[in-house]
């Protein structure tokens, strides 16, 4: 019982906490840049005044194009729910093996995808070619850091992962599993269209992989569609979070509880500062070049799961 | 697939001939489920040559030019295949071909190992052209689109499977011992397969040909969950789940591939076009089918709650959690596996993901199309009813993997109907994730509903940047795939040659642009083209034999009869 609550509760705080995510990135982006930038609250107000907006949709787009917000914003939902935000020993959580998060995010992209596809404009097929693409090569590096949590934790789904991390934190028993968080963090930039992959920020043609694909949806579907991919990027920051400093994962005493929840603001700030750094310093990298990226990302978790077999 | 004919088959009735293909199909139904059936390996052979022969006049059931040189090279690799595996079994039985299965295997546990050796390999080339399988593969994408759509149902379907069935006949229940060193190459090949075919099944753009392309891919899954399952079970390792896994992606592959062929069945029958490029536009005239395909392509692409999803889960987890108990020479192997098969199944979303939207999505490219007329009620209802039965293996597949996994180990394995599968350490529950799916359709629909009671969609055109767009700017399958054919270039090979022309001679500025494709595989250069002089060649040089003197002739019998004799004594 408590279990589920527990899964409950983290959920809930990890869709709320998803638009502070982005409002936050957006925020040290702009700091970085000598700019004064919008409060980190805005991405709340962005959402509820889209919501309350009517929808144009075009005329050529079949059921599938009203499918896609709904089904996008579940994948990330069950990735809330499988990847604990605050602390171990939730129900979801231990229910959700490792290979079918990896579908389940296979199935967000592809969805969108879709969604793209399903309005007959150049910009939306554009989008969804790269998106494809891009989530077709990234499912190696994806598979291989994903067993490497495996291999390390001998269990297979992230309640279990987490917990075993923060009995022994890895990255000072396993020093070579830097190599295992370079790699994810390849595969979080990848997965939530970040730089250097995409550009989370125009709508300029040359750059654009994600914000293509949803260029024809307005209204509450884009309100759906923005939150979607917060959650992801939270979900995913969190996890890095975890996975680099595994502090303050217990939440049975009210006053571990506190602590974890102390715990998650920091490790969200953290998350957003890195990325937001992350952005400040690369660029863009030119779309045809996105294999080399893939290469790189994939040849890290190799090593990564190589040495964690070895040793 | 044969009752999908009768509402299929009448629209080309003047392209086939129709009692024709009748009798072909059903000797093709009867010998395939022979094969099955046999229980020596004369018999085996028989039916086997028999499902071959009538699998060649599917394919050339129209008469185009295609179709004969398609089946004449289907014919010419089915008979080296098939002269392979009658020199494998002549090996295993000294000659003697008329002892059933389990004599054999009494009979060849004398046998040297050299000998075994090419006896495994000749049955390897044997069943491996059968399925598919590189290098001998080149017939298939040739041959299976050809035929008419329910034909290639039941030759990528149920044909492939037979060879599945054989190969895994012969190695578990002739061959006391798999070598691990075979095994290895059984991995190796199929893993080549199924990259190659997953790689130009994604760049193709003819529907039934993206369809032949993924049959090789999902054939190699097949024989390397077999592979992987021997250098396990020489290891000492857990072997079952990966045979297990491979039964469950062959019943699953049969299904969902028969599923997609009738589709592309009835949309080339609407649109009189294989080329996905020309399509679009049809899941707004066709709702059902649409959603029944995209029930076939999840299944395609091995995501849940499909069926084929829990065969490939177990071959992934399998894989990872032995990684640690394994030796390292071992470890590596499996990891590599692992990451070419993260590499294919990413490249299987992708080529289905593009074959879908491609064909029901958007408008349709070609504007003359005008609205296409509704299908008629059976032919959805059978596709819908193979879409139902993969997610319904995909619902049971705990009670399934139990039966699959009594044949390997007859005990403990009590069947429950809704117990969690866990053939291996991990289990995963599979009502939990179709609920899930439940509640995502549940809760979408309710609110749209909602959205529309309020009045708060507009129907609008697409945003146009101020000037009209036309269908011909949408994207395109061959635009589509783009980035896979410049990121896989060195693989592929393929070529693309700009052709410009002048409009007005004077004028070198002004041309017309045209691009042309060429994307066959560089193999069949480099591998089929010089075999085949050879053997011209050496026909060539037989040819001189026959010089038309009746007493050389007469020599040439003395001279067979007397080295028959010397090899009989």
């Amino acid at each position: 019982m408590i279990s589920v609550l527990s899964s409950v509760i983290q959920t809930v705080l990890v869709i709320l906490a998803a638009p502070l995510t982005v409002g936050l990135i957006r925020k040290i982006k702009a700091r970085l840049q000598n700019r004064q930038g919008a409060s980190v609250f805005q991405p709340y107000w962005a959402l509820l005044s889209l919501w309350r907006k009517q929808m144009t949709i075009t005329k050529y787009s079949s059921w599938v194009f009203h499918a896609v917000p709904f089904v996008v914003f579940a994948t990330s939902t069950i990735l809330a729910l499988c990847i604990p935000a605050l602390g171990t020993g939730s129900w979801t959580a231990q229910q959700g093996n490792l290979f079918l998060l990896a579908t389940a995010l296979a199935v967000g992209s592809m969805f969108l995808v879709l969604g793209g596809m399903d309005v007959a404009s150049t910009f939306g097929g554009m989008g969804a070619s790269r998106e494809m693409t891009l989530a077709a090569l990234i499912e190696p590096a994806v598979i291989i850091t994903f067993t490497t949590l495996g291999t390390l934790a001998n269990t297979w789904n992230f309640d279990g992962i987490l917990h075993a991390a923060s009995q022994t934190p890895w990255l000072t028993s396993h020093p070579f599993f830097l190599l295992t968080i370079l790699s994810f963090i390849c595969v979080l930039l990848a997965e939530n269209a970040r730089y250097p992959v995409d550009n989370p920020a125009t709508h300029l043609e040359l750059t654009m992989v994600h914000e293509a694909m949803i260029l024809e949806y307005s209204g509450p579907y884009l309100a759906i569609l923005e939150a979607a991919s917060a959650i992801k990027l939270t979900v995913l920051g969190l996890l890095l979070m975890n996975l680099i400093f595994p502090f303050f994962l217990t939440i049975t005493s009210p006053l571990g509880a506190l602590a974890s929840l102390a715990g998650f603001s920091i490790k969200l700030l953290l998350a957003a500062a890195l990325i937001a750094g992350i952005e400040t310093v690369f660029v863009k990298m030119r779309f045809y070049r996105m294999q080399e990226y893939m290469t790189v990302a994939y040849f890290l978790g190799l090593a990564g799961l190589i040495l964690s077999i070895a040793f | 697939s044969s009752l999908f004919a009768i509402p299929y088959l009448p629209r080309y009735a003047s392209t086939y001939s129709l009692p024709a293909l009748h009798v072909a199909s059903a000797i093709f139904i009867l010998a395939m489920q022979a094969v099955v059936l046999a229980s020596s390996p004369l018999a085996f052979l028989i039916f086997w040559e028999l499902m071959s022969i009538a699998a060649y006049f599917l394919v050339i059931a129209d008469r185009e030019p295609a179709s004969i040189k398609a089946g004449l090279i289907y014919l010419v690799m089915a008979h080296a295949g098939f002269s392979c595996i009658l020199a494998g079994f002549l090996v295993l039985a000294h000659g003697n071909p008329l002892m059933d299965f389990t004599l054999l295997a009494q009979s060849i546990t004398n046998l040297s190992p050299a000998m075994l050796t090419t006896a495994f390999f000749l049955f390897l080339i044997g069943f491996g052209s059968k399925a598919g399988l590189m290098p001998l593969h080149q017939w298939l994408p040739l041959a299976h689109p050809q035929a008419p759509s329910n034909s290639s149902a039941l030759m990528s379907g149920v044909m492939l499977k037979v060879a599945v069935y054989g190969f895994l006949r012969v190695t578990l229940d002739v061959f006391p011992h798999i070598d691990t060193n075979w095994a290895i190459v059984v991995i190796v090949i199929s893993l080549l397969s199924a990259m190659l075919g997953v790689l130009m099944a994604a760049i193709e753009t003819d529907v039934k040909r993206v369809l032949a392309w993924s049959s090789i891919e999902n054939l190699g899954l097949i024989f390397f969950m077999i592979g992987i399952g021997f250098v396990f079970k020489n290891l000492g390792l857990p072997s079952i789940p990966f045979f297990v896994a491979a039964l469950l992606h062959s019943l699953n592959h049969a299904i969902f591939k028969s599923g997609l062929f009738l589709a592309a069945g009835a949309i080339i029958s609407e649109r009189h076009t294989r080329d996905i490029d020309e399509m679009g536009g049809l899941a707004n005239s066709w709702p059902l089918f649409s959603l029944a395909f995209l029930g076939l392509v999840f299944g395609a692409a091995a995501l849940p709650p499909f069926g084929t999803f829990y065969g490939e889960w177990l071959t992934f987890q399998h894989l990872a959690t032995t990684l640690s108990s394994v030796p390292l020479g071992i470890a590596f192997l499996l990891i590599l596996s692992l990451s070419i098969l993260a590499l294919v199944s990413g490249l299987a979303i992708f080529t289905f993901v593009k074959t879908f939207a491609d064909i029901f999505l958007g408008r349709s490219r070609t504007e003359s199309n005008s609205k296409p007329k509704p299908l008629p009620q059976s032919m959805v209802l059978i596709i819908l009813s193979t879409t139902i039965l993969s997610l319904i293996i995909g619902v049971f597949v705990s009670p399934i993997a139990s039966v699959l996994a009594h044949i390997f180990s007859p005990f403990n394995h009590a069947i429950q109907l809704y117990a969690p599968l866990s053939l291996t350490t991990e289990t995963i529950q599979p009502l939990f994730v179709v609920s899930i799916f439940i509640l995502i359709a549940f809760v979408g629909y309710e609110t749209h509903q909602s959205l529309l009671r309020k009045r708060r969609i507009k129907i609008t055109e697409t945003w146009d940047c101020g000037q009209p767009i036309n269908a011909h700017m949408e994207y395109t399958a061959t635009g589509f795939a783009a980035p896979i054919r410049f990121f896989f270039r060195s693989i592929l090979m393929s070529q693309k040659h700009m052709l410009t022309e002048r409009i007005t001679p004077q004028n070198p500025w002004i041309l017309r642009r045209k691009l042309e494709w060429d994307t066959t595989s560089r193999l069949e250069e480099h591998l089929y083209t010089p075999l085949g002089n050879l053997v011209l060649i050496i026909a060539a040089k037989i040819k001189r034999l026959q010089n038309g003197i009746i007493q050389f002739y007469i020599l040439l019998i003395l001279i067979t009869l007397v080295l028959i004799l010397g090899f009989a004594i």
